[in-house]
């Protein structure tokens, strides 16, 4: 009760501030992340007056100014400050970790010694140390267990994919819940949510991984919870911050082209290959030498296109401005942040731009009532071509042959030697664009109620809207051909050969309203209690309606009613509530036994009602044990600082899934398409409308559970060193199928149901070592982690589940690859006749007919009868691995130097494979147009070149068994890389003092500056299965400054 | 603690308000089952979605029963593909996972899916309709739904029986019921269909492509002839003959044209699959699949057989093994009218409509040519002239195998059948592309004819038995017949559904029920004399009216060399599709397969 009372006084306290001259306060933080410390002691040297600071690290406290205040705290050194004012800022050093940092969690908060779930706090210092245009990026290596890639280096689409623990679903999102400022963002768009706020607004990301950290938020958390706060003043008087920085972006990796004479040389083999006979040609000599003696090319007879240089023409600079105001006063603390990003792509049209205004105020209205607000209004544009995307594009510039005329001149494209006359340069930059424009405003208000001691009462109501429209308009560019007779160029045709404009608007609004109170309560010295209780309700509803025309008059004046084509439009809307009660107990006896229970009764309705389907209770119960504290162990003491031990056990469900309905039939109308029959009839010779039911409903489909086993060991050494380490089993159960029935159900699209379970059994170390040498501090983190998936079952009678090259079976990791083992190349027709027949092919003289030296020779792994038949066919595929990342690593180093400050990152993936197929792997091949070949695929099989990469060439089409999914083609994509440099320099107060500038620091850094990998060249082994459509990631150099007024 | 429990509580309470209707959510942009069907417009746009269902087409455009008819003796399918191995019977003769026999198995559940949900959700509305428009729309749906089970049980025999919307359970763990037990309960539903349209005043033929009473009790009539139930046959289709509503159109070929078929002379088409007009798809592409290769230049893929060809009697009402009339030289000639209404032969002039715009000489736009198989010489009508121009150059002369074009043999090469082709539903006003004439599903004839065969297997043969049979005999001009012993009288009505029906889907069902599927598809198919001057013998028939051409092998067209050979027992029935049995264990394979 003492620690409450004391709460009580100091908010009396700070509320009659202003008229209490005799006394001081302020606010204790970490010196080294600025976060507050909630529970340091501070004493007025040589009396008895004593306070302590509160979850924000505010105190205020009786004191005269000159008097000496002693400031205590679990984990820091002590210090001694001059009692100077009502602002005073105390900087603590944390002797070991920051243990008594408060942590954010579901509901709450918690301080980081008394948490007994596996959770990952990130404060502002940690998530803007790298410079990047989505927040989700940072999280990167900085959390083990935590799978963040980055897929792609589009504007605006640059945002990592993140998982926590390994995928926990197999249909349904593995995707983590992001909750902003209390509000659970929708699982499609929390991600993006996150990405739309400057990294320089956030306070702290926190990140639950175990079932006792995420069974508060029940049936949303099974694939684990990102919770984000934004930025408050906390703070009295008013700070000013600017900070910005300057950013050339370019690719990490590219294939490398051939050039119009290895294209034409190359082609050449292998149409000598295919016919087996060594005077075919496709490109005559003399042509060849022609472009040998004219190797620049003149654009008429000789065109040598390097297509990626004429289609990465964009500056790709990257720009990023915030202005941060916070006020800090004893009634209204207001905190804004404005940003504006600018973001270049690499190719024409390409770009992305974003404002994000963010108003967090707080009213205090008097010692028992407090108002609180968030108002964030994000405005972006992303800019695309229309006529494909840029991923599209870049694989036409990798993929297609230097031969094909590029562009001639302004507005002057060439046919890029394709039948279509499709040109990536002119998709690119002259046949329109598709706009996106993003308007979302997230807004927050409510309240918080202290009415006795020890209880603080919250409640919220939260609203985000999103309005994305998008404009994407196709018009027609000039194609041209050379005429060798007049040495000039004739318009022979246009690309695409029509214009069309069409318009798709959005609503999605989320709406939240969650009220939640909390009571402390402290029973003699020994027994700490807290419970939470409340209950939340959500509502998602979205709405779109789109138009289009074609047939546009003017080509520069891109609006529907000037389209005299077709036209067509079309609406839709859909909604989805979920409820929840939830509730919460923590007991600590001693501050040495930790105990935790969490319970969530929770509802959606994506669920049947009339089955009794909506609702579920979803718990969980942890303990910790702080060893340290213990008499009988007390000898550790010289050793370890801390030490704790925590156990957990917790259940999750997971509702989201691709249907909103699954358990209701609803009428339909389609059109004949045969052989799927429609539902019009034709009476009389005339179309009738009709509707029918097209989907088989499972009324009796219910949530994918989860339940989460997880022990973890917490050590502080005395020398600096902290270690953290969990070990977790996840299994998921009743996952939601699409269930394959019987065509005699009626030709219906599968119900879904709960069948299938698997498990991610998983480890996670993380290291950390802080030291200070004089001037030179030094902080050091290393983590390692490891997740491994196994499907435990799937659908009763259904084995496996294909998808494409990959194959989902029990007893293998989702989504293994699945295909042939390959034993090389054939060396010679003894070979090819002493080998399994290949597909019912066996050795023949004819030069086209059947397997041949240099194609692929796969193992006779089985036979119908499972064993081996000597003969190569389905029955011999298996399993090959999978692209999901196994011992993830990283290292972050931060030194600092007097004034100068070092960050280095390293990432990296122990063991991941990835799958290469179409443009990237195949030479002369690609499902949609004619191309050419890679350099990497020079190194193709021949008589003399046996030890090759690439199987002998053969013209498209012709490839034929050499590229079925094979381990051949399955590449390691495990790299280490060098993620962030990051070297800033803070300017010395002295100097800044008279300009009343209170720091300036300026940086500069670089990203993803070096790979080491044995992915193939060109390929970047973060993206996943490379047929080389990909928008590759970013290398990048930044320069920046942070200014504090 | 007072305040403590009362805010708790307070804060309950606030989350609590209203949930159960809050997390009650139905989609809104798509009418949900709980509450649609809720009114007479309502159901009879599900009813109308039942009929799409009954919609059946398979290869593309073409009608199913057009395409099941080509695994049968009466008629061939080029192609490589496994629905082609069914239409020939040969070597293998076809696999399990056959697609046409999937596609009969999918379509047939699809329908009794839709006809299951219409009847099971109009119930929903029940009160809000009056009880004769509901029995109606409710007739319509039992009658489609029968429709589908006639269907799959004399291709596949017992099959799962749903006579309502199975759950996913259910489905998993159905069983195959019995022939006998379905027929039963379809017997229940087509009577109550048949009082229902009675009570609700239905007109005979409610509209082209909807089922009425009519259908009702000839689809009775059908069942009980899969089961040998002559009793209940013979009943229902004295039933509709009784009606009084039906008759035989006076003209044969103007049920198969567009124009005949809208007119509907006599109400004698009583349930076809009709075609829009005002939309492109779906077309009937039946038509268009017999188009010979001498006008298209493409390939034609559905040809008739030398076994159909020889079922059509001499115009003196003789089988050509007795016919006294007809001309092995000139198989054309003296003969029953219906053959040249059917099918072209060497020698007929054939007039299509296969482009949109005239190409003069030549495309009018109609394009007239004289069939033939025997030189590299194309007959073609020259508009201009008025004259048939010689033009060299015949994709379908059987001379061009010599030239290395394998034309009867080749296992994949282009083929144009064994010397004839389909003229039935041939209708050159329409651009054959888009041809919109119904397929007929169920005519009068068919009634008359069903009729004298369950009376004459009940032996009860009586002048309306004759009368039957000879009413659809006159209309095309062929002699009455007089016969009154029962083996004799079943010949000539086996005879006579083959002539009538031929191309219109009845044959499997026929071959099945008469148990002769064996020996009718077994045996080399054979067609036109390789040489038109060298007669061939006449073949010989059994007591099934089953031709015999073992003399005259050597002087035929022959399909690829190909031997239909379908003597064992198990292609008495289809295989069950296999990703049935995949899908649910309890779903027993037919024997044999």
């Amino acid at each position: 009760m003492k620690k409450l009372t004391l709460l009580l006084m100091l908010f009396a306290a700070t509320l009659h501030l202003a008229y209490a001259q005799t006394k001081v306060g302020g606010r204790v933080i970490n010196a080294e992340n600025s976060t507050p410390v909630e529970g340091a002691t501070v004493l007025v040297k040589g009396t008895t007056k004593a306070t302590r600071t509160n979850v924000d690290g505010n105190f205020v406290i009786e004191a005269s100014a000159g008097q000496t205040l002693v400031v205590t705290a679990i984990g820091f050194g002590t210090k001694e400050v001059q009692a100077a004012g009502a602002s005073m800022e105390i900087a603590l050093q944390s002797t070991a970790s920051n243990l008594s940092e408060v942590v954010v969690v579901g509901y709450g908060t918690q301080r980081r010694t008394n948490l007994t779930g596996s959770v990952v706090s990130l404060n502002n210092a940690t998530i803007t140390k790298r410079q990047v245009s989505s927040a989700s990026q940072v999280l990167q290596g900085l959390a083990p267990g935590v799978t963040v890639q980055q897929q792609s280096g589009r504007p605006g689409a640059d945002g990592a994919f993140i998982r926590i623990r390994g995928e926990s679903s197999i249909q349904g999102n593995s995707t983590p819940l992001v909750v902003i400022d209390g509000l659970l963002m929708p699982t499609g768009s929390g991600l993006d949510a996150l990405n739309q706020i400057d990294p320089n607004a956030i306070e702290n990301v926190t990140i639950l991984k175990d079932a006792a950290s995420t069974a508060i938020y029940g049936n949303r958390a099974s694939s684990g919870v990102i919770v984000v706060k934004t930025k408050r003043a906390t703070q009295q008087g008013m700070k000013v911050s600017y900070n910005n920085f300057f950013t050339q972006q370019s690719f990490t990796a590219l294939p490398k082209r051939v050039n119009a004479v290895d294209h034409m040389v190359y082609s050449n083999e292998a149409e000598k290959n295919r016919t087996g006979n060594p005077s075919a040609v496709v490109y005559p000599q003399t042509l060849i030498d022609k472009y040998v003696f004219n190797p620049a090319g003149n654009n008429l007879d000789v065109i040598n296109t390097d297509w990626l240089k004429e289609v990465l023409t964009n500056s790709g600079l990257l720009q990023n401005h915030n202005v941060q105001l916070a006020s800090g006063g004893e009634k209204v603390n207001v905190f804004t942040s404005f940003s504006y990003m600018n973001q270049q792509g690499l190719i024409p049209n390409n770009s992305f731009e974003k404002f994000d205004i963010r108003f967090n105020p707080e009213f205090k209205l008097n010692k028992w009532l407090t108002f609180n607000g968030v108002l964030a209004y994000n405005s972006n544009k992303t800019i695309n071509p229309s006529t494909g995307s840029p991923e599209f594009i870049i694989r036409q510039a990798i993929g297609l042959p230097a031969l094909g005329g590029g562009k001639y001149g302004p507005g002057q494209y060439g046919t890029a030697a394709q039948t279509n006359n499709r040109n990536p340069i002119a998709m690119a930059e002259a046949t329109g664009n598709s706009v996106t424009q993003g308007n979302t405003l997230l807004t927050r208000f409510g309240f918080s109620l202290r009415p006795i001691q020890g209880l603080e009462i919250e409640a919220y109501w939260g609203r985000e809207k999103r309005n994305p429209y998008t404009k994407t308009f196709v018009k027609n560019a000039d194609i041209f051909q050379p005429n060798l007779t007049t040495q000039g160029y004739d318009r022979i045709a246009v690309w695409p050969g029509n214009t069309s404009l069409s318009e798709a608007w959005r609503n999605d609004t989320y709406q939240n309203y969650t009220a939640q109170a909390t009571y402390n309560v402290k029973l003699g010295e020994d027994h700490s209690l807290k419970f939470m209780a409340g209950g939340q309700s959500e509502l998602y509803s979205n709405y779109f309606f789109g138009a289009s025309r074609q047939g546009f008059i003017n080509p520069n004046q891109p609006y529907l009613n000037l389209g005299t084509g077709a036209r067509d439009n079309n609406a839709g809307v859909s909604e989805l509530a979920l409820a929840g009660f939830f509730g919460r107990v923590n007991y600590a006896f001693k501050d040495k036994y930790l105990l935790e229970l969490n319970g969530r009764r929770d509802g959606s309705s994506r669920f049947s009602q009339a089955n009794d389907k909506q609702w579920g209770n979803f718990g969980s119960a942890s303990a910790g044990w702080i060893f340290t504290k213990e008499e009988f162990l007390s000898g550790l003491s010289d050793v370890f600082t801390f030490g704790k031990l925590r156990a957990s056990i917790g259940g999750n469900g997971n509702q989201n899934f691709s249907s909103f309905y699954a358990f209701d039939a609803f009428y339909g109308q389609s059109n004949y398409s045969n052989p799927t029959n429609g539902t019009n009839a034709y009476f009389n010779n005339a179309t009738t409308v009709g509707v029918a039911i097209l989907q088989f409903p499972n009324p009796l489909i219910g949530w994918e559970t989860s339940k989460q086993f997880n022990v973890g060991l917490d050590l502080s050494l005395k020398n600096g060193l902290t270690f953290t380490a969990d070990y977790y089993v996840k299994t998921l159960k009743d996952m939601i199928l699409p269930r394959v029935l019987p065509a005699s159900a009626g030709g219906l699209s599968n119900p879904f149901v709960n069948a299938g379970n698997m498990e991610n059994k998983g480890w996670e170390v993380s290291v950390n070592y802080k030291k200070s040498f004089k001037k030179l501090n030094v902080d050091v983190t290393a983590m390692l982690s490891d997740v491994r998936n196994t499907v435990n079952g799937l659908i009763e009678g259904l084995p496996f589940l294909d998808g494409g090259s990959t194959r989902s079976a029990v007893g293998y990791a989702l989504g293994s690859f699945y295909g042939y083992q390959s034993l090389g190349f054939f060396a010679d027709s003894n070979d090819i006749k002493n080998s399994a027949v290949q597909f019912g092919i066996p050795w023949s003289s004819v030069p086209t007919t059947g397997p041949k030296p240099g194609d692929m020779k796969y193992a006779d792994l089985s036979g119908p009868d499972g064993k081996p038949d000597g003969k190569i066919d389905a029955n011999d595929r298996t399993f090959l691995g999978n692209a999901f990342p196994r011992y993830e690593y990283s290292i972050n180093l931060n030194l600092s130097y007097g004034n100068f400050d070092l960050n280095i990152f390293g990432q990296g993936v122990g063991k991941r494979n990835n799958y290469l197929s179409g443009t990237g792997a195949v030479p002369f091949a690609s499902s949609d147009f004619i191309a050419s070949l890679l350099d990497i695929q020079k190194d193709s099989w021949r008589p003399d070149n046996t030890a090759a990469l690439f199987p002998r060439l053969l013209p498209s089409g012709f490839g034929g068994n050499n590229f079925l999914v094979s381990d051949w083609w399955i590449r390691s994509a495990a790299y280490f890389r060098l993620k962030n440099v990051n070297l800033g320099y803070t300017i010395p107060t002295s100097v800044l003092k008279k300009a009343k500038i209170s720091s300036v620091r300026v940086f500069v850094s670089g990203q993803n500056l070096f790979t080491s990998t044995k992915a193939w060249n060109g390929f970047d082994p973060e993206i996943n299965n490379a047929n080389a459509e990909f928008y590759p990631v970013m290398r990048t150099y930044t320069a920046g400054l942070n200014v504090n007024f | 603690m007072k305040k403590l429990i009362y805010f708790s509580f307070l804060t309950l309470l606030l989350g609590a308000a209203g949930c159960s209707k809050f997390l009650d959510r139905k989609p809104l942009d798509a009418s949900s089952s709980t509450n649609f069907l809720a009114n007479q417009e309502e159901m009879q746009l599900s009813l109308n979605g039942v009929y799409g269902a009954a919609f059946w087409a398979f290869p593309n455009n073409t009608p199913l029963l057009f395409a099941v008819e080509a695994s049968t003796d009466l008629a061939i399918k080029r192609g490589g593909n496994a629905e082609d191995a069914v239409a020939m019977g040969d070597g293998g003769p076809f696999l399990i996972n056959n697609t046409l026999v999937n596609t009969c198995w999918s379509q047939a559940f699809r329908l009794i899916q839709r006809s299951n949900q219409h009847l099971g959700g109009m119930e929903t509305g029940k009160t809000f309709v009056p009880a004769t428009t509901y029995g109606r729309i409710r007739a319509e749906a039992l009658v489609l739904r029968a429709w589908a089970y006639f269907h799959l049980m004399y291709m596949f025999g017992d099959v799962p029986w749903y006579n309502k919307t199975p759950s996913v359970t259910e489905v998993l763990s159905a069983t195959r019921t019995p022939v006998a037990t379905i027929v039963a309960e379809l017997y229940k539903d087509l009577d109550e269909a048949s009082a229902a349209f009675a009570a609700a005043n239905s007109q005979p033929v409610i509209a082209q492509g909807r089922v009425n009473r009519g259908v009702a009790l000839g689809l009775k009539a059908k069942l009980a002839l899969l089961i040998k139930d002559y009793r209940t046959a013979a009943t229902a289709t004295k039933a509709v003959m009784d009606l009084g509503q039906y008759g035989l159109n006076p003209s044969y070929p103007n049920l198969f044209l567009l124009a005949g078929q809208n007119a509907n002379a006599n109400r004698e088409i009583m349930f076809n699959q009709a075609y829009p007009t005002d939309l492109l798809d779906p077309q009937n592409w039946g038509p268009i699949l017999g188009v010979p290769r001498q006008v298209t230049n493409s390939q034609s893929s559905h040809f008739p057989t030398q076994a159909l060809v020889d079922r059509y009697e001499g115009n003196d009402g003789k089988r050509i093994d007795q016919s006294t009339v007809y001309d092995p030289l000139n198989p054309r000639a003296n003969r029953d009218s219906r053959l040249r209404w059917t099918i072209y032969m060497p020698g007929d002039t054939m007039v299509y409509n296969t482009l949109k715009t005239p190409s003069l000489p030549y495309v009018q736009p109609k394009e007239k040519t004289i069939f033939n198989i025997h030189s590299n010489i194309r007959r073609r009508f020259n508009w201009n002239t008025n004259a048939f121009d010689n033009v060299t150059g015949n994709n379908d002369w059987i001379g061009a195998q010599a030239a290395g074009i394998q034309w009867q043999v080749s296992a994949t090469g282009n083929i144009g059948g064994v010397g004839y082709v389909w003229r039935k539903y041939i209708d050159s006003t329409q651009y054959i592309w888009e041809t919109k004439t119904g397929y007929i599903l169920m005519r009068y004839a068919d009634i008359l004819l069903m009729y004298a065969e369950a009376k004459t297997e009940l032996n009860e043969i009586d002048a309306t038995v004759l009368a039957a049979v000879n009413q659809v005999r006159t209309r095309v001009g062929q002699p009455a017949v007089t016969a009154t012993g029962q083996a004799e009288l079943r010949q000539i009505i086996r005879r006579e559904r083959v002539v009538e029906f031929a191309g219109e889907g009845q044959r499997l069902f026929d071959l099945r029920r008469w148990d002769i599927y064996e020996s009718a598809n077994s045996g080399p198919i054979v067609g036109y004399a390789t040489n038109p001057l060298v007669a061939p013998a006449r073949p010989t028939f059994d007591a099934n009216e089953v031709p015999n051409y073992t003399s005259s092998i050597n002087q035929r067209i022959r399909f690829r060399n190909q031997i239909r050979n379908n003597a064992n027992s198990k292609y008495k029935r289809w295989p069950i599709p296999q990703f049935e049995i995949d899908a649910n264990k309890g779903i027993t394979q037919n024997p044999g397969w």
